[in-house]
C-alpha cells in the first residue's frame, strides 16, 4: 500500500469531510492506525476545515440558546454541576522526608516523577492555549462579521437619507390598483441625472415563480426598469428620463420584455 | 466568550456524555458560531439555519456515545454532523423548490459578492478569494452540496481522479492561509 499515494491522491480530505463511501472509509480507518504519517496528514486537513469553518462563524441570536437546552436532558441542573478543568491537572507535590543514605535515590525518583508530571502539565497547558486560540479565532471572526454587517447597515441608511432628503429628488407614491387595493411602492427619482431609486417594502407576497417588474411611462409607452424584490427599501432601478408615471406588474421570474397590464398592482403619477 | 474555563476535548466529551449542563453552555459557547456558519452556507436562509442549529445540538447531545476519538476530533464530527444535517435539509423537497427558484444562488455565486441580510463570513470571503474556480467549485458541490465524488465528475464530466486532486489542492490552498 502507498501511503505517500494516499495521501497525494485527495482521499483524506473526502474522508474528514465524511464523503467517502463506507468501505474506502473503513479502509482509512485501518490504515490510519498503522501509518502515522496517514494519521498525522488526517489532523492536518482536520485542522484547516476545523479554521475554515471558524471562518465562517456566525454568532446565533441570542434567544437560541435557551431554545436548545430546553429540549436537551440535563443530569444536573444549571448553577452546580462538575467543574470544568479550569487549570491544568494538579501537579502533586512530593513531600519527602526520607533519612539521609536514601537522599540520592529518592531525589532521582522525584525528579522523573516532577519530570513526568510537568511535560503532563505543559502538555495540557499547550492544548489549553491551542483551544483559546481557536476560540479568540472564532470570537474574532464574529466581530468581525458584526462590524461589516454594521457598516453595510449604516452605509445603507446614509444613502437612503441622502436620496430622501435632495430637493432634486421627487417622491411618487405607487398606489394599488383594484387587483392589490393595499398594496403601495414609492419611487424617488430625479428627472435630471435620471436616477430612480424603489421602496417595495408595502407589496403583497408573490408566488414563488413571480416576480414585480417596474416600468416607467414614457412619451406614452412603458420602458423596463428592471425586476423590483419584495420588501427591497431602495433598490436601485434603471435610469430613466422624461417619465410622466410608474407602475409595478406582476412577471415572471426575472422579467418581461413588455408589461403584462392586467397583473399592474400599482400606479403612481408623476405631479409636476 | 467570557468563560475563562476551558475543557480539552477528551474532557469536553466525558462530560457532555454525562449530561452535564455546564458542558452544553460551553459547547455553545465555543461551537455554535462555526457549526451556524456552516449550515447557513448550505443554506442560505437563516431561519432554516437557526432550526437546523438545534436539531444539530440535539443530534449530537444524543449520539455523543457514537463519537470515536481514534477516528476525528470532537470538532470535525460536529461540523460533519451540521453540514450533513444541513445538506440533508438542502435536499428535502420544500428547500430544494425554494433554492431552484432562488436561481442557484449557490456558494459559487454566493462567492462573488451577493448581499444577505444575514451577515456572511469575512473570512470565507478571503479564503475563497485564494481558490481558483476549479477548486471553488469543487468546494462548493462537495462542502457546501454534499456532492458525491461520482456525481461531481459526471455533473463535470471530469474523471474521479481530477476530483479528488482538486479537492486536495483547494484543502491545501486553504491551508496555506492558517
Amino acid at each position: 500500500m502507498d501511503i505517500r499515494a494516499i495521501i497525494e491522491s485527495g482521499e483524506l480530505e473526502l474522508y474528514v469531510m465524511d464523503r467517502l463511501p463506507a468501505a474506502e472509509t473503513a479502509q482509512i480507518d485501518k490504515l490510519r492506525v498503522a501509518h502515522s504519517e496517514l494519521n498525522e496528514e488526517i489532523r492536518r486537513i482536520e485542522d484547516t476545515l476545523i479554521a475554515f469553518a471558524t471562518a465562517q462563524a456566525i454568532r446565533p441570536s441570542a434567544n437560541l440558546k435557551n431554545k436548545i437546552a430546553a429540549q436537551l436532558n440535563f443530569a444536573d441542573e444549571p448553577a452546580q454541576t462538575v467543574t470544568p478543568n479550569t487549570t491544568a491537572p494538579e501537579t502533586k507535590v512530593i513531600t519527602m522526608v526520607p533519612p539521609a543514605y536514601r537522599f540520592m535515590a529518592a531525589a532521582s525518583v522525584a525528579l522523573i516523577i516532577g519530570l513526568g508530571a510537568s511535560t503532563f502539565y505543559y502538555y495540557s497547558k499547550y492544548n489549553e492555549a491551542n483551544s483559546n486560540l481557536l476560540a479568540m479565532r472564532t470570537e474574532q471572526n464574529v466581530l468581525a462579521n458584526q462590524v461589516k454587517y454594521q457598516k453595510e447597515q449604516s452605509e445603507a441608511m446614509q444613502q437612503q437619507l441622502a436620496v430622501v432628503s435632495d430637493p432634486t429628488n421627487k417622491a411618487i407614491v405607487l398606489k394599488g390598483l383594484p387587483i392589490a387595493p393595499n398594496a403601495q411602492a414609492v419611487v424617488y427619482w430625479n428627472n435630471e441625472t435620471g436616477k430612480a431609486y424603489i421602496n417595495s417594502t408595502n407589496l403583497p407576497a408573490l408566488a414563488a415563480n413571480e416576480q414585480y417588474q417596474l416600468w416607467a411611462i414614457v412619451d406614452g409607452k412603458p420602458v423596463d426598469m428592471g425586476v423590483v424584490d419584495k420588501d427591497s427599501v431602495f433598490n436601485i432601478a434603471k435610469d430613466v428620463k422624461g417619465a410622466v408615471a410608474f407602475a409595478i406588474t406582476v412577471e415572471p421570474l426575472g422579467g418581461k420584455a413588455t408589461p403584462t397590464l392586467e397583473k399592474m398592482y400599482v400606479l403612481g403619477n408623476v405631479t409636476i | 466568550m467570557n468563560q475563562p474555563a476551558t475543557y480539552t476535548e477528551e474532557v469536553l466529551v466525558a462530560e457532555i456524555k454525562g449530561k452535564s449542563r455546564k458542558a452544553f453552555e460551553y459547547l455553545y459557547d465555543n461551537y455554535s458560531p462555526a457549526l451556524l456558519g456552516v449550515i447557513y452556507n448550505v443554506l442560505h436562509n437563516e431561519e432554516a439555519s437557526n432550526d437546523a442549529l438545534q436539531e444539530v445540538f440535539v443530534k449530537i447531545w444524543n449520539n455523543i456515545h457514537n463519537y470515536d476519538p481514534s477516528k476525528a476530533k470532537l470538532y470535525t464530527w460536529m461540523l460533519n454532523i451540521a453540514r450533513n444535517h444541513a445538506i440533508d435539509k438542502l435536499r428535502s423537497k420544500a428547500m430544494k423548490t425554494d433554492r431552484e427558484l432562488r436561481n442557484d444562488k449557490n456558494f459559487v455565486s454566493h462567492i462573488n459578492g451577493n448581499v444577505s441580510t444575514f451577515v456572511d463570513g469575512i473570512g470565507l470571503q478571503k479564503l475563497i478569494d485564494g481558490l481558483d474556480i476549479e477548486q471553488r467549485q469543487i468546494i462548493d458541490y462537495i462542502y457546501f452540496q454534499g456532492y458525491t465524488q461520482s456525481e461531481v465528475a459526471e455533473e463535470l464530466n471530469i474523471p474521479l481522479g481530477t476530483v479528488k486532486s482538486r479537492v486536495r489542492l483547494a484543502v491545501n490552498k486553504l491551508r496555506k492561509h492558517f
